[in-house]
């Protein structure tokens, strides 16, 4: 018998065209997806050191993605393999056949398991042939690793299908509901969202019911070679998770079977008494008087409207009166707190719950569920009436089709607004909670009630007509799934423009500071646009309308004729006209943008280097030395107007005849020598320029170079200027530069050449700068240096700005509307530009300001400005901070930290970081090389830790450190070329520059004393301060630092700043003897270090700390000690008894697993 | 209040020809659609209650054309299919106020009034809070009745209604769409000839889609007056007895021999007696001549 329904069932599917509709979809995409990576599009790319696409990590990656779609399958088949027997209504029939219980379920179960298996494998054949192709780009593709694909399908796809396989099977057997199957898919995304969100480490990669974090987790510290070759570890993390799942699989399956029975009702766990009808005893009156009250029937449109809206109630009620609703409301609630709560609270760095956050941050991930539910209800709201079988009844009232269709379209369209609901009220239970109180209901109701609902309703009305009509819900279902994930896909293929892209928008971008700026318009025109199509598509839902008994497609067609009166004539030809009105618009404003596509604009630029490389040698350029501004900032029409003027000087000893000169790249600019010169090469598209002198330019001689820059116009869809209504901030990058501007800073700090330019600016020294600069009315303007003048004319505010003393070329301004706080310490003026209600953290950030002034004018020397002021920008423009000259730019998201927990302050320390840059990086200047960021970034963190000590204690300071330890060993598994010592650091390399560099300077410090290294950094600081070339490299530091710390730990030096070395200890076995209140303590380690491109063992003469603990966790002592080999013994006499040994308590070694160093007695 | 179809025909995609080019005009009052399974009663039904398309033909009710203006028919009708459901988990009255809104009924007041009168007439009201999912078949039935009656119609159709009522339910149905069908046209098909017997002013035989006789239960019988005889024969008997004589009926006897219903013009041979007609001999030799 097991034989025989196993073998009817496989039959039975493999005649359905479904199942080669989910294998040609599936595998099409990971062949498409997996070539595309590959680089079969792209030209080859020359960079040595690639991800590779077939790696055993990058395999395992993108099925990891796969499996999460292949879970639709489940439903969609192995649901439907048992739900088919109730459906047919074949199963009353069925079990009275002398059918066994475990035949008939486990050859269910297996034949469709294995046709889901069968699926899946060929994706994994698609990836493996994929691979295999002439053609891809040969950097992309490693050694072929058959294991890789055997692992992922044995620990993850098959294990995946089998567990939650099991839990359909059993929960479309258990409630005879296949919709149930597809709730269980959505519970299990809101499982692995809310582990996410609520545990940390460990706990995720366990719970994750998809495996994919435990997977994360024991590669959480792989750098790219690691994922280029090895193969993901399955015995730990991931082995307890598989086996926790299949436990859990186990014990529902187990449970259903047992319950299962061959009844023609569903299994009953709850009493269903209340229920039954009462028996019937009242026998008839003999006489009943027949004639039936009058009462008014009304047909009218309206009446009709009115109908609708009432009848969408029943429907409303149908959805939500639902134990898989609750189900799915009450993990969606409990999701969104704990992804809010996160961000909120228990992240190392945590932003207060203002009402934006708290929109943006769960907003993808609660949209979708919302639209899974959309395209699951709104199947069986279109089919419900013929499942229940009241059909007929129904279509022989007096209602017309419209009535029933957009009577279930608003059940469906309440149902996304109560859910929407649900995730503001979780909003605002997190801003309660935390004690936040500026709601701002009004942004919550923007943002989700017109904002997000736009684009679900354009969706509901789609899905309403797939629904229509497809009669088979699941494959409805899976066909909306498709489309709305194949919506990415045609954006890889290179189709962007909006017209074709379905309801496609990027995310909104909001800022307190400047709002939505001018999104809106654009935003709801592209919505207007689907909004059109889709009440087409409901157009066409109405017309193809099932009622009554209609036998084939063709015949639902000639409803068409009949159903086409003069209203809705008069609604279609409405909607077309919107539709190709806004569709119109939309093309005009898109081909109004010129901007090439990126894969052109990446052979434009590659064009650029190759034709312009001649130009690299040129290198002997005059630098800038003053500036003149006039800048005229219109932030309603987002314009910028500069005219200027450079002073260039030859401060070289050879003539210079060619000009190099490089232009704002979004901008229009157009410059004047005061010189006789002409055009000998140009890229327009680059905006490089080369100019021939008709007369060399002699040392020290100058030349004056006039220039004027305007932005583009603005398209609706594009703005070309950093000009915005509010916020406005820009740097000096869109002003001509002079000089060949790529490949810098890539010199090697030992190269001679290189100490003649710095890092900063490669066109000047340092300059004078004068600027006037203008802007509307309301708003205040702000340019480098001090306020000289300030008028009005025309209706607008100008100011001048002027500097005292010369500065650095990194120039930036800023236009707004804020509030001021001013403070004037220690003669020096501090201000504060922030947004109004943003005032959460001025406290923290003016002490911050304070503490780096104090700190650094006592141990380095005084502050070169008499100001330091604080500008906000929107978080739309970065969330960084900077300083240029007098002014410290700081993105809106360190104004909303929230500082209040447990946590590192970020916005003191922001402040603080930046104005120590003012002594290491402004008065100090690194030349122009690889490492230069060791003697900014690196410097300034170690000193802002400094700082931060101070201020919080030695506690606090721990814990900021070893947030840097976790920033250097995760930020180095995102590097995408090759690591590098520290003291070859390159710009985008922040976890080597801030994490690394924080770690290296501390440890340093900390075994030479930090007076000493204070006295090392100021002898430094004053040998270079305010000159001019040549510049100082890392090699120079390195080299004083050298000299001036004792023999025995250079090789502190030699391991964090020249190689890139980790350590290992760990802690065997502890061992206290207690003698006359001593307790002599012996202690079994080991202690290793190891290099990255260097397998020698390394010579161990390291100092080392270990720490003791008391039962109350209190320090009792760090000991001190030289370790000279791997496998050691120590004793210690302690005077308290210990309960806890950590060996380096104050993280100074780099050691990817600290789990091991500590011991509990 | 007439009822009148012409020359309707409706052929399925797989060949069967439901509807065979029938016309036929029904008046006030009870009528009674008799005919074995698969005679087209349902399709010719589902067509008049506009669920169904016919190929050719045309469906007038009281000026209405019926094919052509399927709302106007609706407003004036009541439909109780042979087999239907309802939505899970409503209780009679939330699903009778359900329907009140769908055949447009405005007023809240004037819904509750309707809801009120109709679940009195069918003996509903004491459970009309329960789910209507949980009745029993009878129950079930009469709430199809119930929710045919909210809009007042002019025009009833039920199918097969009795199909699988105990004789109690059975009886109480029949009782509720006497008081029904006393004003209004009411086409109630059915292949129990008891049925029509007990309720009907007019009846029609239908066969292979097409209406065999028409005529009144009353006259069908008296035109049979002394036609038709019996006889009690063996067993084994019997298909010499149906080469001779035209067999409309027969049933067993306790001892297995069999009492056979004849139709002749004369007394066969000396053993028939002669009986009174019933309504199953109009209807047997309505389908032997066709």
């Amino acid at each position: 018998m097991f034989r025989y329904i196993f073998l009817n069932e496989l039959k039975y599917w493999l005649k359905k065209p479904a199942i080669y509709i989910y294998i040609l979809f599936f595998s099409g995409i990971a062949f498409i997806g997996f070539v595309g990576t590959a680089g079969l599009f792209d030209s080859p790319t020359t960079q040595k050191l690639t991800r590779l696409s077939n790696s055993p990590f990058e395999i395992n990656y993108m099925m990891q993605y796969f499996n999460k779609f292949f879970l639709f399958l489940l439903p969609a088949i192995i649901g439907a393999t048992i739900y088919r027997d109730y459906k047919d209504n074949a199963h009353s029939v069925l079990y009275s056949y002398p059918i066994k219980k475990k035949d008939y379920l486990f050859s269910k179960f297996l034949s469709s398991f294995l046709l889901v298996c069968f699926i899946t494998l060929c994706v994994g054949i698609a990836l493996l042939i994929a691979e295999h192709i002439p053609g891809l780009d040969t950097n992309k593709i490693g050694p072929f690793n058959l294991l890789g694909y055997i692992q992922v399908f044995l620990v993850y796809t098959i294990p995946n299908m089998l567990f939650f396989g099991a839990i359909v099977f059993a929960t479309v057997s258990y409630f005879r509901n296949i919709y149930a199957g597809f709730v269980v898919i959505i519970i299990l995304f809101l499982i692995q969202n809310i582990t996410q969100n609520l545990f940390s480490g460990y706990l995720i990669a366990l719970l994750d019911p998809f495996g994919q974090n435990a997977t994360i987790y024991e590669t959480q510290y792989w750098t790219l070679q690691d994922k280029n070759t090895k193969l993901i570890p399955t015995i730990g993390a991931v082995l307890f998770n598989r086996l926790l799942w299949f436990t859990i699989a186990s014990f529902i399956y187990i449970y259903v079977y047992k319950k299962f029975a061959f009844i023609e009702l569903p299994i009953q766990t709850f009493s269903l008494k209340r229920n039954k009808a009462k028996r019937q005893k009242k026998t008839f009156k003999n006489h009943i008087n027949m004639s039936l009250p009058k009462v008014n029937y009304v047909f009218s449109i309206k009446q009709h409207l009115i109908n609708c809206w009432k009848l969408s109630h029943v429907n409303f009620l149908f959805i939500i009166k639902n134990w898989m609703f609750y189900i799915i409301v009450v993990l969606g609630l409990l999701s969104v707190l704990f992804t809010i709560g996160r961000v909120t609270n228990n992240e190392e760095i945590t932003i207060l719950p203002v009402t934006n956050i708290v929109l943006t941050i769960p907003a993808f991930f609660f949209t979708t569920i919302i639209m899974l539910l959309t395209f699951i209800y709104s199947g069986m709201l279109i089919h419900r009436d013929r499942t229940c079988n009241i059909n007929q009844l129904i279509d022989t009232t007096a209602t017309t089709n419209w009535t029933l269709l957009l009577s279930r379209v608003i059940a469906i369209l309440k149902m996304q607004l109560f859910l929407l609901l649900i995730m503001m009220a979780a909003g605002i239970i997190i801003q309660l909670f935390n004690n936040y109180h500026n709601l701002e209901i009004g942004l919550y109701f923007v943002d989700l009630f017109a904002i997000k609902f736009i684009g679900l309703l354009i969706w509901a009305f789609v899905s309403v007509l797939v629904h229509t009509v497809f009669k088979n819900t699941y494959l409805g279902i899976f066909i909306l799934l498709i489309g709305w994930f194949g919506i990415s896909g045609i954006k890889q293929i290179g189709i962007d423009s909006r017209l074709l892209l379905f309801n496609f928008t990027e995310p909104m971008q909001y800022s307190d500071v400047n709002k939505y700026g001018d999104q809106l318009i654009p935003y709801f025109l592209v919505k207007l646009y689907w909004f059109a199509f889709s009440s087409l598509c409901l157009v066409v839902t109405y017309f193809l309308w099932n009622r009554g008994f209609v036998e084939s497609f063709k015949e639902r067609l000639q409803f068409i004729k009949s159903r086409l009166s003069t209203s809705i004539k008069i609604i279609t030809s409405l909607l077309l006209i919107t539709f190709v009105i806004s569709g119109f618009t939309i093309y005009t404003e898109e081909q109004k943008n010129d901007e090439l596509s990126s894969s052109e604009r990446n052979k434009a630029f590659s064009k650029f280097e190759k034709d312009y490389a001649k130009y690299k040698s040129i290198e002997n350029q005059p630098k800038i030395t003053n500036i003149d501004l006039n800048i005229s900032i219109f932030p309603k029409p987002n314009d910028l107007l500069v005219k200027g003027n450079y002073t260039l000087v030859n401060k070289s000893l050879i003539p210079i005849d060619t000009l190099l000169i490089k232009t704002g790249f979004d901008e229009t600019t157009t410059f004047k020598l005061d010189k006789a010169s002409s055009v000998i090469d140009e890229d327009t598209y680059v905006k490089f320029t080369v100019l021939k002198l008709e007369e060399s330019l002699l040392p020290n001689d100058s030349i004056q170079l006039e220039f004027s820059i305007k932005n583009k116009p603005k398209t609706l869809f594009e703005n070309h200027t950093n000009i915005l209504n509010n916020g406005t901030f820009f740097k000096n990058d869109i002003f001509p530069r002079i000089g060949y501007f790529l490949n810098s800073g890539n010199k090697h700090p030992n190269d001679s050449t290189a100490h003649y330019y710095h890092y900063y600016s490669k066109d000047s020294d340092q300059i004078n700068l004068n600027t006037i600069i203008s802007t509307s009315n309301n708003q205040v303007a702000i340019a480098p240096g001090y306020l000289k003048k300030q008028w009005e004319k025309n209706n607008r505010n100008y100011f001048e700005y002027k500097t005292d003393s010369k500065i650095k070329n990194s120039l930036s301004f800023s236009s707004g509307n804020y509030e001021v706080l001013k403070e004037h310490y220690k003669n020096i003026n501090l201000e504060i530009y922030h947004h109004n209600t943003h005032t959460y953290n001025l406290n923290q950030m003016k002490a911050g300001l304070k503490a780096a002034i104090d700190y650094n004018t006592n141990h380095f020397g005084a502050y070169q400005f008499n100001e330091a002021r604080i500008i906000e920008f929107p978080i739309t423009e970065g969330t960084f901070a900077s300083v240029m000259a007098n002014s410290i730019p700081t993105s809106e998201m360190r104004f909303i930290a929230n500082n209040s927990n447990e946590t590192i302050d970020i916005s003191f320390y922001t402040i603080a970081h930046e104005l120590t840059h003012q002594w290491f990086g402004n008065q100090i200047v690194p030349a122009d090389a690889l490492g230069a960021v060791m003697l900014s970034e690196s410097i300034t963190e170690y000193i802002s830790l400094n700082i931060y000590g101070n201020k919080y204690g030695k506690e606090k300071a721990l814990d900021f450190l070893k947030m840097q330890h976790k920033r250097y060993l995760s930020g180095r598994t995102q590097e995408q070329k090759q690591e590098t010592p520290l003291y070859l650091v390159k710009s985008g390399q922040q976890y080597l520059a801030y994490g690394k560099g924080s770690i290296a300077f501390n440890t340093l410090s900390h075994y030479i004393g930090i007076n000493k290294m204070h006295d090392i950094l100021k002898s430094f600081l004053n040998d270079y301060k305010f000159k001019e070339a040549p510049y100082p490299t890392s090699i120079n530091f390195l080299n004083r630092i050298k000299k001036e710390t004792p023999n025995t730990l250079h090789y502190l030096i030699e391991d964090y700043f020249e190689t890139i070395t980790f350590h290992d200890t760990k802690i065997n076995t502890v061992n206290v003897i207690t003698a006359h209140e001593s307790y002599n303590t012996s202690i079994n380690f080991q202690y290793s270090k190891s290099r990255v491109h260097d397998k020698s063992v390394l010579k161990l003469n390291d100092t080392i700390e270990i720490g003791f603990y008391n039962s109350q966790n209190k320090l009792i002592s760090i000991k001190t000690i030289l370790i000279s080999k791997k496998d050691n013994t120590k004793t210690f006499n302690l005077k308290e008894k210990p309960t806890k040994v950590v060996i380096d308590p104050n993280y100074l070694l780099i050691e990817k697993d600290r789990n091991d160093n500590e011991y509990n007695l | 209040m007439n009822l009148t179809i012409t020359n309707l025909t409706k052929t399925y995609s797989n060949g069967t020809k439901a509807i065979d080019n029938l016309n036929i005009t029904i008046n006030k009052g009870m009528f009674g659609l008799l005919g074995p399974n698969g005679a087209g009663k349902s399709s010719l039904m589902r067509t008049i209650a506009t669920l169904q398309a016919p190929d050719s033909g045309s469906i007038t009710f009281q000026n209405i054309d019926v094919l052509n203006d399927q709302m106007s028919l609706r407003k004036v009708l009541g439909y109780l299919p042979q087999s239907f459901g309802v939505y899970p988990k409503l209780s009679a009255e939330k699903l009778l106020d359900y329907f009140a809104v769908l055949k447009g009924i405005a007023s809240k007041k004037e819904r509750q009034k309707m809801i009120e009168h109709v679940l009195e007439l069918t003996n509903l009201h004491d459970v009309k809070e329960k789910h209507v999912s949980g009745y029993s078949g009878g129950m079930k039935q009469r709430f199809g009745i119930a929710q045919l009656l909210l809009n007042s119609p002019q025009l009833i159709i039920v199918d097969e209604p009795t199909a699988g009522l105990d004789p109690a339910e059975r009886n109480r149905f029949l009782n509720v769409l006497r008081e029904v069908g006393a004003e209004n046209t009411v086409i109630f098909s059915t292949h129990i000839v008891e049925d029509v017997k007990e309720l009907c002013t007019d009846m029609a035989i239908m066969n292979n889609g097409q209406i065999l006789q028409k005529t009144k239960p009353s006259l069908a019988t008296q035109s049979l007056e002394s036609k038709i005889w019996t006889t009690t024969i063996e067993r084994k008997e019997l298909d010499l007895f149906e080469k001779k004589h035209n067999i409309l009926s027969s049933n067993y006897n306790e001892d297995n021999s069999l009492n056979i219903r004849v139709y002749a013009l004369e007394k066969p041979n000396d053993t028939f007696q002669s009986i009174t007609p019933n309504l199953e001999d109009v209807y047997f030799i309505a389908l032997k001549n066709s």
